[in-house]
């Protein structure tokens, strides 16, 4: 099964190189790029000794046909082989196998593998359900990985009346999250590596996946306007929790999986005192427990989120945002997890998000700082980045990753042994 | 009697002298907004392919190729759509730009092909560097003269050209990084063939310079430009090639659907 999506990737990818036999697309050209990328650790190990925690090179190659009626194929195939001696495997993602046709004047039919997002906010994700690489993010991967692509059907109607979005995914796919292999997890009360999680669980998965039938798949609407120059927009979801947030057990032991969730939110975004401001809103209703007592189903969620962001002077940007999480149906498990002890299932939560980006040489620097915390319980993150356009080709990162929490099961809890610093090198060609 | 004919022959002797030198002295207002005209809303469109070399005052290289699509609207409003071809790190970025007349900030979109994400940013910093280079986002769009105040400083040569020199003062100085600028302008076509701006010390801090330039289409249009940064030592190249107006593009382009997937109809990606 592994083996299918490289190998239908290899198909196209010879189709469209037979294409770029054709003198009149022989505008088509690989291009992409090679991206070593090493982390350390130096705080506290915890669970995991390993401090080598991102030792790669990624190989980014892509290309674009673009076809005479405005058709689009959009190929883009990432691969990460493996380090001699490494004991893992190559890999081997197809980010983008898509194509783009112009069905009418009016209406763009996008089909394939592709990376989709939305939502005006800054990576707290309201009403963009997307699935989300918390791995990569976590490990200071480039924010561009923080997209996970999926298969989908996606319909973009442009009229006068707004323009329409819809999507169809025909499988499930969840958020990528840590799983213990190098960034240890809460799971089951404790902080565990991969092999202790799987011992917990007897061997089994310790997480369960919606089916692949289509009935288990995902669809994803959003219409926007512009009024004046603020655009408004409204959201509406149906499918699964990107994160594995509902426990259950059998009789082989403890295991999470993707709760069913229906969304339906709405954003605004323009031009305010000088800068940018966003609203966005969105209830989270997480099905099939309406009363809110199964202990293992995770509460429905109100999200609001205000941001700005605006530039002190020609060179210095600032942004802020606050996200208000208010947890509805939560009855049973309140009272199963004890709020004192376990604050990340408060009632209300508050997360606040800050960030700067300072450029110098005319934006060959960039310096760029971007907090994460909960307002009530200490639980923050902070990126600090420098990137440096060394030439057209290269251009070089320097960074480090700092957590620190209270609590273990907290947004960035199983983290906090997790400070590192990290450097990437991208050769684009 | 006699002294009233003489005060009057006196008094038209006088207006003879004084009328003719006033009219040769150009109105400073009126040279800004002509000069604003010719460099930026000649034609109803336009398409351009700019090809940028930028060298630090280490003289280390880098370039930016970018096809760039103009459209005026209504008659004080314009939108661009700018899309990279190189560098490679760069290739498919896209710019969307709506500029008003009167309107504080522009509206900005912006296409990442490295995030593979679209979005909406601030439009108010005019002043910031276009793609890293020493251009800045106004010197693409054009500074409106409403937002200065013009003196008139007399006439010299750029070029061997002769030339008008105005100073403009910014209205708002706290939206600007400088103090005041002398702008040349060429007496013939009214392209602005310099530009030098002064930081709060007085000090020449950035220059512009369009030393060559060619008729096209009938619209006097700037083929080389050239932004200096003395502040930092470096220099921004631009040449300007495949030059058409009047190509009857279509104002739907410039819209959010052409972000990810350039118009192919105008753009060669």
């Amino acid at each position: 099964m592994k083996l299918i999506k490289p190998f239908v990737f290899a198909v196209v990818w010879l189709l469209a190189a037979a294409v770029s036999v054709n003198p009149a697309v022989a505008q088509l050209r690989i291009r992409g790029y090679a991206e070593p990328a090493y982390s350390v650790r130096y705080g506290d190990a915890g669970p995991i000794d390993d401090r080598n925690t991102l030792n790669e090179t990624r190989i980014m190659l892509e290309n674009q046909w673009y076809g005479g009626q405005g058709e689009v194929l959009d190929l883009r195939f990432l691969a990460k082989p493996a380090a001699a001696g490494a004991e893992v495997e190559d890999e081997f993602e197809v980010r983008q196998a898509s194509v783009l046709y112009p069905a009418t004047r009016d209406l763009d039919v996008i089909a394939g593998r592709q990376a989709i997002d939305w939502g005006p906010a800054q990576y707290e994700f309201v009403n963009d359900h997307f699935p989300k690489d918390y791995r990569s993010f976590f490990l200071g991967r480039d924010l561009e990985y923080m997209r996970a692509p999926a298969d989908a059907l996606r319909l973009r109607w442009f009229s006068d009346y707004g323009n329409l979005d819809l999507i169809a995914m025909p499988e499930f796919e969840p958020n990528r999250n840590p799983e213990g292999e190098v960034i240890p997890v809460h799971f089951d009360g404790e902080l565990l590596d991969q092999e202790e999680v799987l011992e917990k669980t007897g061997d089994k998965p310790p997480r369960r996946l919606p089916s692949s039938s289509p009935e288990d798949g995902e669809v994803h609407a959003r219409w926007s306007e512009n009024y004046g120059r603020w655009e408004v927009a409204l959201y509406g979801y149906r499918g699964f929790m990107g994160n594995p947030a509902g426990f259950n057990a059998d009789g082989t032991g403890t295991f999470v999986y993707h709760p069913e969730m229906a969304s339906g939110g709405a954003s605004l975004r323009g031009p305010f005192m000088g800068g940018i401001a966003w609203l966005e809103t969105s209830f989270d209703d997480i099905r099939h427990d309406e009363a809110g007592e199964s202990e293992g189903l995770p509460s429905d969620v109100y999200n609001l989120l205000v941001g700005y962001e605006f530039d002190h002077t020609p060179t210095v940007t600032y942004m802020f945002q606050v996200h208000w999480l208010h947890n509805y149906d939560s009855k049973g498990l309140r009272e199963d997890i004890d709020e004192e002890n376990h604050p990340y299932e408060k009632r209300n939560r508050y997360r606040l998000q800050l960030a700067t980006e300072r450029s110098y040489m005319s934006d060959r620097l960039t310096l760029r700082a971007r907090g994460f915390a909960g307002l009530q319980v200490q639980d923050w993150h902070l990126r600090l980045e420098a990137d440096y356009e060394w030439s057209d080709n290269i251009r070089v990162y320097a960074g480090s990753l700092h957590y620190d929490a209270d609590n273990e099961a907290s947004r960035f809890g199983a983290l906090q042994d997790h400070d590192a610093f990290y450097s990437r090198l991208r050769y684009s060609f | 009697m006699r002294k009233f004919v003489y005060a009057a022959m006196f008094l038209i002797l006088a207006m003879g002298l004084v009328y003719p030198l006033a009219a040769e002295q150009p109105d400073p207002e009126e040279l800004a907004y002509e000069s604003y005209e010719t460099a930026y809303f000649q034609g109803d469109d336009v398409r351009w392919r700019a090809s940028m070399e930028i060298v630090d005052d280490q003289d280390r290289t880098r370039s930016r190729v970018l096809t760039i699509l103009r459209k005026n609207v209504g008659e004080e409003s314009q939108k661009y759509y700018a899309y990279f071809h190189e560098p490679s790190q760069l290739e498919r970025m896209v710019f969307l730009v709506w500029t008003a007349a009167g309107m504080e900030d522009d509206d900005r979109w912006l296409y990442m092909p490295a995030t593979d994400m679209q979005q909406r940013i601030s439009g108010r910093q005019k002043r910031n560097s276009f793609a890293g280079t020493d251009f800045t986002y106004e010197d693409m769009t054009g500074r409106h003269p409403d937002q200065d105040e013009f003196e008139y400083l007399g006439t010299d040569e750029v070029d061997e050209r002769p030339v008008y020199v105005i100073k403009g003062e910014p209205r708002d100085p706290d939206l600007v990084e400088f103090s005041y600028y002398e702008m040349y302008i060429d007496q013939e076509t009214k392209l602005p063939l310099k530009g030098e701006f002064y930081d709060p010390q007085e000090e020449l801090h950035r220059t512009l310079r369009l030393p060559e330039f060619e008729e096209i289409d009938g619209y006097y249009t700037p083929t080389l430009q050239v932004a200096e940064n003395h502040s930092t030592g470096s220099k921004t190249t631009a040449e300007m090639s495949n030059i058409e107006y009047n190509l009857g593009i279509g104002e739907d382009i410039f819209a959010e659907r052409y972000l990810r997937r350039p118009p192919t109809q105008w753009i060669d990606p």
